[in-house]
This record gives structure tokens, sequence and C-alpha cells, in this order.
């Protein structure tokens, strides 16, 4: 094996032919970016060198040009224990806990090969919260596709959807909910973000730090073979419909191992956290990522013996070894001496534990391999690419956009209403979420489908409450007020259960940085993030982003998603979105007006979607979450449910579904209006004797709140707007709203 | 699983649910096997379960015709078995709950099967999911009751 190794790195390119025939480029590196190497090194990098090189200063792993606008997120306040730079974000949650949480992009593998890019991608997410020492305990998704009409978008549900399931309920994590769109700008380039929550003892928080020279650097996990090598470098490039895409850069994944891994990992930091100095999962760009991201973040040097690494896979080569992205795969530093105890818990759970090298104090990242040093370049220009200074311009869609709002056509107000239920994004995602468990765990109290999953904390009083929004079509017509309005929703989604907003995290998607229509949108996007999650006091403690989502140089819209997680001091007060109990008087928070431009009324009626974003009020977003937690609290509400797609007749006629009941309401606005999406509002149900106790907070608080009517037994929908009404069957609506999805999927 | 043989050949009860079940079947310990769904795929729901067998340790509490609502997470759920050991298991009382709707495609219907000496049981179902109001379902207690008073009935 070791000549067969020897030959191999002998048909590697030399330096001189790496710079002769440009092969950096091949990996992504720019002309620029290689003559920066060469004049550090003050020499040619070989071709182990210009290969981490190339993984570390792609776009996945060095966040080279999203980082000018990521440096404008707002991440702190008193909760904040831990804010982005690390595997995952950690919020005090009292009583010396904490919860800790990510979102990740696994949009390119999941494209390519739709199962196991979105297996991996809950893998991955899933390591990245017990690399902190949490027991995750959930997990949640947000997902787009074309349009269901087209097959090819049908197989990519199905194969995301068996993914994510295969993964997440294998490895016995339940999933807690997120959302599913559809529009035709992902066609060619599909979104899987996947989220996850854990939950850590302040006690045993780890990070991701290679301090203290001469301490020892652990292989732990999977044997690392040739799958998803150079996979960052391929997630930083656009498709191309006459180019097959390299299947071989998409990582396999086995949730069976990484059980054996996250049970392993979080044991040994309870038992031996004062010796584990620091762990990172192998993610992107795998062990040259992870050992290099903690050297430099402590500041230290690495020095490793890749003889030693574990292999499943003969002669693999030290290019292959650094850039695999091999899946279940942990670096541990531990204390020297110390390291004993550590390798024999996890050879315990029958998995590779091994020494592979040691934290050095010259600031140098050196790679060793059959008695030669492969690999030896400065760790702070390794790990910090140069940051191009690139262009920015509004759209013209943008800037030219017509004020008027879209006016709908609303002649028969229940038909609308029923085929609006039936599109496929305000449509029941239940044929899909019931592949997920969400149950498992025993500790879920609000199931997808609801606006906001919910687990309670064993052993107290409290309870998580979280979820993931986004509305690209509002951001595509105004990147900055959409982001504040994602935000504002994912807020609304957890109020309604009762919790208290406590902090987001979020995956940014977007096409090419490199065209400055696209940088303008990002830009945008995280000033409205950050602005709303100030009033909030939301701090983005962690997130992700994801560029060069583009197609044949077409850009999806930009699609900021955000992943926000809520705390309910007192189970008691969770909240359902819906109704319970005929004769409950029912309420409309916050005020319509018309608010038509992205709506989904406009994208049914038009095709698409134009105009100028309707304004978005944050100081009634604000005061409107402020009085329905309050109501919640004081133990005076039934149902609460937030308006979002669809308008006040969807939501209404989605909290009739579950118990199977009807109402009666008047809205004292034009039966276009029921459909409006305005910003901020909530449906409230009340029961008859907390009605007065109910109306003195709403005068406490000078909430903008109207009576609508009543929830009814007969399994009618009646809403009477000024100028037309609604009648329509419960079950008929329920028929549209439950079946849509599976029919268009059995085409 | 020597351990878990021996503890079923000396009469302690021993209970397998969902991959449990289908690991009891795998070791003889429960006639017959699970398949895939005869929809392939995962599904996580609550579904109705009708109590055929309420003698059992693990049904006393229950009474027949007894209708549960439990939590099911399962992709590999369709019990199967020849038509002998299913005529076997419908004579000796062994089928101790059915789906009332067939979820999965089991022979007879079947969610939960003890053994013949009546120590052994195995049902995809969930039971441990629905104790607590709080997580919105506690009719899997009873289930539990059984197992509780079968042991005060030993002691």
């Amino acid at each position: 094996m070791t000549t067969e190794n020897i030959n191999l790195m002998a048909h590697e390119p030399s330096p001189d032919q790496i710079a002769a025939d440009r092969i950096y480029a091949d990996w992504g590196l720019t002309d620029h970016e290689y003559d920066l190497i060469v004049k550090q090194m003050g020499r040619r990098p070989n071709y182990t060198e210009t290969g981490i090189f190339s993984g570390m200063w792609s776009e996945h792993c060095s966040y080279k040009k999203s980082k000018p606008a990521l440096r404008k997120f707002w991440s702190k306040n008193d909760r904040v224990l831990q804010g982005p730079g690390e595997g995952a974000g950690i919020l005090d949650i009292g009583d010396g806990q904490a919860v800790v949480f990510k979102a990740e992009s696994h949009n390119h593998p999941s494209f390519v090969e739709p199962y196991e890019g979105a297996a991996t991608g809950v893998g991955g997410i899933l390591r990245d919260i017990f690399s902190m020492g949490a027991q995750p305990i959930a997990v949640l998704d947000s997902l787009r596709f074309g349009e269901l009409t087209s097959a090819k978008t049908r197989n990519l549900v199905d194969g995301v959807i068996a993914g994510i399931a295969g993964y997440g309920n294998a490895i016995g994590i339940p999933n807690l909910g997120g959302e599913i769109g559809f529009d035709d700008t992902y066609a060619g380039n599909p979104l899987v973000n996947v989220m996850s929550v854990g939950l850590v003892n302040q006690a045993e928080m780890q990070v991701g730090q290679a301090k203290g020279t001469g301490n020892t650097i652990i292989y732990v996990g999977a044997k690392t073979g040739r799958d998803g090598i150079n996979g960052a470098s391929f997630a930083s490039a656009e498709f191309s419909s006459t180019e097959e895409s390299d299947r071989s850069a998409v990582q396999v994944g086995d949730p069976f191992l990484e059980k054996l891994v996250m049970d392993a990992t979080i044991d040994a930091i309870r038992q031996y956290g004062q010796n584990i100095i620091g762990i990172q999962d192998m993610g992107a760009a795998g062990l040259l990522s992870s050992s290099s991201e903690m050297a430099s973040k402590a500041g230290t040097g690495i020095e490793l013996d890749l003889d030693l690494v574990p292999q499943r896979e003969a002669a693999l080569t030290p290019y292959e070894l650094m850039l695999s992205e091999s899946q279940e795969r942990m670096l541990l530093v531990v204390q020297k001496g110390q390291e004993q105890p550590v390798i024999d818990l996890f050879a315990k759970a029958g998995l590779d534990a091994v020494a592979i090298g040691q934290v050095t104090d010259d600031g140098r990242y050196r790679l060793n391999f059959q008695g030669e040093t492969v690999a030896d370049v400065d760790i702070d220009f390794l790990t910090n690419a140069p940051e191009p200074q690139l262009d920015q311009v509004e759209p013209s869609r943008i800037k030219e956009a017509d004020a008027a709002q879209y006016q709908p056509v609303v002649d028969d107000p229940s038909a609308v209403l029923a085929d609006l239920l039936a599109q496929p994004t305000i449509a029941s995602k239940a044929s899909l979420f019931r592949h997920f468990d969400s149950q498992v765990r025993a500790d879920t109290v609000i199931k997808p489908g609801g606006d906001a999953g919910v687990s309670r904390i064993r052993g107290t009083k409290k309870a998580l409450a979280m979820t993931t929004d986004v509305n690209s079509r509002f951001a595509y017509l105004n990147p900055r007020v959409g982001g504040q309005m994602a935000v504002a929703e994912a807020g609304r989604n957890l109020v309604a259960t009762g919790a208290l907003p406590i902090g987001m995290t979020d995956c940014l998607n977007f096409g090419s940085p490199d065209n400055p229509e696209v940088y303008y949108e990002l830009h945008q996007a995280v000033e409205g993030i950050t602005e709303m999650a100030k009033a909030l006091n939301t701090p983005v403690i962690s997130g992700n982003v994801s560029l060069y989502n583009e197609t044949d140089n077409q850009a999806i819209m930009p699609t900021a998603m955000v992943g926000m997680v809520g705390l309910i001091e007192d189970n008691q007060n969770i909240t359902r979105a819906n109704f319970q109990a005929a004769g409950d008087k029912v309420y409309l928070v916050g005020q319509t007006a018309d608010s038509f431009n992205g709506s989904e009324i406009q994208k049914m009626q038009t095709g698409t979607i134009a105009g100028q974003l309707f304004d978005f009020d944050q100081a009634a977003e604000m005061n409107n979450q402020g009085f329905v937690l309050a109501a919640i609290q004081a133990g005076l509400v039934q149902s609460a449910h937030d308006l979002s797609e669809g308008g006040l007749a969807v939501a209404l006629a989605e909290a009739t579904f579950t118990k199977d009941l009807g109402l009666d309401v008047n809205f004292a606005g034009s039966a276009a209006q029921l459909f409006s999406e305005t910003s901020g509002r909530f449906i409230l149900s009340v029961a008859a004797e907390n009605v007065a106790a109910f109306e003195e907070i709403i005068a406490e608080n000078q909430a903008r709140v109207v009576e609508l009517g009543t929830v009814t037994a007969d399994q009618t929908i009646k809403i009477t707007a000024t100028d037309g009404q609604i009648d329509l069957a419960t079950a008929q609506a329920k028929d549209r709203y439950q079946n849509a999805i599976p029919q268009l999927m059995a085409e | 699983m020597d351990a878990v043989k021996v503890a079923a050949d000396n009469g302690q009860l021993v209970i397998g649910i969902c991959n449990g079940f289908q690991i009891l079947t795998e070791a003889g310990l429960l006639p017959g096997q699970l398949l895939v769904n005869e929809q392939p795929g995962f599904i996580c729901d609550e579904v109705n379960l009708v109590v055929e067998n309420d003698q059992s340790a693990f049904s006393q509490a229950l009474n027949h015709d007894d209708v549960i609502k439990v939590p099911i997470a399962h992709g590999e759920g369709n019990y199967l078995a020849d038509e002998a050991t299913l005529q076997e298991l419908e004579d000796n009382g062994q089928i101790i709950f059915r789906y009332q709707e067939n979820v999965n495609g089991s022979a007879h219907q079947i969610a939960g099967i003890m053994n013949k000496a009546g120590n052994v049981f195995g049902m995809m179902p969930h039971p441990e999911r629905a104790v607590e109001a709080l997580t919105g379902n506690d009719s899997g207690r009873a289930f539990f009751e059984s197992l509780l008073a079968s042991q005060q009935t030993r002691a």
C-alpha cells in the first residue's frame, strides 16, 4: 500500500504544472487568489496545499463574499452565551440550562442526490448541536421546490422527504415542523434548509477550539473515504442544465453510526468534560476545516500525521484525506496525558478514536504523510480568505415597481377561499410531514401543522417553541422589508403558542454574489432581519449562507430563511392554533389594509407577483405580539393563530379543521381584504366566561382588537364582509386543504 | 438477546414496542415477521386500536372492544405470518390489539400479540408516547396500568 500511495502522489501535478495549467481555477481559486498564495508562501503551493486553499477559501467555508453583510447582524444580549462563529449559538434559558440551535442549508447536494443530500443535511446540523455538548431535541426543515406540476419536482420532493425521514427517524430526534413552499424560481435549484435545537447544562458547554500547546487532536467516528471530495467548492458554484453535475461530491449518510457518535460524544463531555478542550464536527471541507478553524480560533498551530487517519479505502492521498466530506466524524482536542479514558469511551461504543496530531505554538498548519511534510502553511492566512469588494445595485424591478396594490377579483368569495386553500403553498403538508417521526423522545406538545412546534423540557414547567419562516415573494419585491417581515412572522408563530421569542438563526439562500443585484439583495435582507431582530429582542446567534443558487444564470428569489426559538415559562400556557369549542368568541388582532402585492391571491390570479411591497408597520407588529402574549399568559385564550399567506379567511378556515367546527363572523372590511396579507395580525378565540377579563386586557394594551363573531358547531364557515360573504361547508374547505398536495403528488 | 431469552423462558414479562416487536419476532420469541408497510414509507400518526383480549398482563386495565388512540411511528409494521400461525393466534387469544383501520397492511389487522405462555408481548404502536395530557394523549396509560396490576398480582 505504501508504494501505491507514493505512486499516487507522484502522479499529482507539480507546483509548476498547477500554475501553468491553472489547475487551481478548476477548484474555484481565482488568479488573484492564487497569486496571493504564492506571494505569501514565497513559493508555489504543491497539490495538497492548493487543494486545502481551494477548500478553505471557498465561499462555503470562508464566507468571504457574505461576511461584509453578515457583520451587520446583531447577536448580543443578556441571554447570549455563544454567538455566531461556533458550531451553533447558545442562549440562557434559566435554571443553569441553555438552548443551542443553528440552521444549515444542503441545497446543492439535495438537487443532485435528493435522498442523500437531505439526509446528510440532517446529520450535519445534528453534529453542530452535539459538538457544543448539547442533546439535540428537535429538527425542523424549511424546503422550497418548483411547482408540483413537474414530474422532476415531484421526484425531488419524494427524495428529500424520504432523506430527512430516513436520517432523522433512525437517529431518533423528532421533527417538530418547518414549512414547504413551491415556486417556479426553485425548479432548477430547490432549497433544503434544516435547523436543529438542543438542550445543554451550562456547565457542560463546549466550543471548537484547539488551545494549549502539546494537547492532542483526536479523530472520532466514521473512517474517511472518497465521498464528497471538495464538496465545499462544489457548493460554491452554479448549476448548468447542459453539464452533468458531480454526484461524487455528494456524501452518504449513516444515521445509526451517527447515533453512536452522538451518544458517545455527549457521554465523553459529561464524564471527561474538564479534559476536553474543544470539539468540532467535520462538516464542509471535513478534517481540513475542523482542524484549521479550531487552531485559528485559539491562535495556535496544528500538526497532523495523516498516516494515522482511519481510512476505509486504500491509497487515499493527502488531498483526499483532507477534503473528504465523509459523514459522522468529529474532531476532539484533549489535554495531553488524558487521552486514554476518552479513547476508551469511544472504543466501547465500537467507534474509531485515534490521536492524529497535536496543537503547536507556531501558527502553522502542518501535514505529514509517509515521513514527508506535504503541507506547511500559515493558519491565519489559510482561514481568512481575502474578501473581494463586490458591487451592489438596486434591481430595476424594485426601483421601478408600481406603487399601486394589486386589486383581487373576488366575485365569489367562497370559491376564492376554496381555491386558495388548495394552493400548494397554503394547503396542508400533513401528507409529507407524516413521514417524519414527530414524537420520538415523548416530549412533543405541538406537532408539525401548528403555528410552531413545541417541546417540553423534562423536570421543569418550561417548554421551547420553534419555527422556521420565510416569504421569498415579499423579499423579491423588497428584500429589506421582506427580511423584517420574515422575522416578524417567525415571532408571531411563536407568540401564538404562548412563547416569548428569545433568539434566531438563519439560512441566507441567494444567487451569485458576483451579480450586483443579488449582492444588493443579500445586504438588504440582512439589514431588514437585523432591524426586526433588535425590535423583537431576538439576537441572531448562528446561521448559514448558501450562495450560487442559480441554474443557467437564473438566480432564485432572495430567500432568507429565519429559524426562531421561543421560551414558554409555564407549560400550562401552551396554546394551539385551532378552535377548541363552539360558543367561543373569535377576535381579530391587528388592522387590515389592501396588502396584495406579493400575496398568494396575486400569485393565484395573475400567475406572478409584482408591484411595490405593501407597508410593514413595525410598531403595530410589536404591540400586537405583546398583547397576544399577555392575553395567553393571563390564561384567557383558547386558541391563537397567526395570519400569513391567504390572509384572514384562510386563517379562520384553518382553525376550524382540527375539531370539525364552524364559525359565524362579520368583518368590517371588503371581501377582497379577507385575503389581504397585512403583517402583524392574529385570530384568537376566547371562552365566553373569559370575555370580560380579555376585554380589560385589550383596553390595558391599547391593542387594535375587534370581535368578529363566534365559533359554531354547525360545520359551516360563514364570513360576512361589507360587500360579500363566504359560506362554505367546513368539510368541503378541509377536503380542498388536505387533498391538494396528495392529488398533485399522485399525478 | 441471550439474557432476554433466558428471562422469557423464566416467565418474566418481556415487551417489545415498535423496533422491539421486530426484534422479538426475529429472535423467535414471537411468531411472524414485520414487513415494509403495504404503502411503502414511514408513517407518524395516531391510530385507533381495538382491544381484542382484555385478560392479558398487557391489557387487563382495558375492556374488550375498547378503542384507544395510540401513536404509531414506523415504516415496517406490516405483520405477516402463515395461515396456521394466524389461526393459532386467533384461537389462543394471543391477539391483544388490532388496528381499527388497517394502516400498514397487517394480516388480521394485527397491532400487538403475545406468545402462547402470555409473558412475551410485542406491538408496533407506541403507548409510551401517550401517557400525559400535556403531550396531547394519555390513552397509553392503561397499557402500563395493566403491567403494574399484573406485577402486583404476582407479588
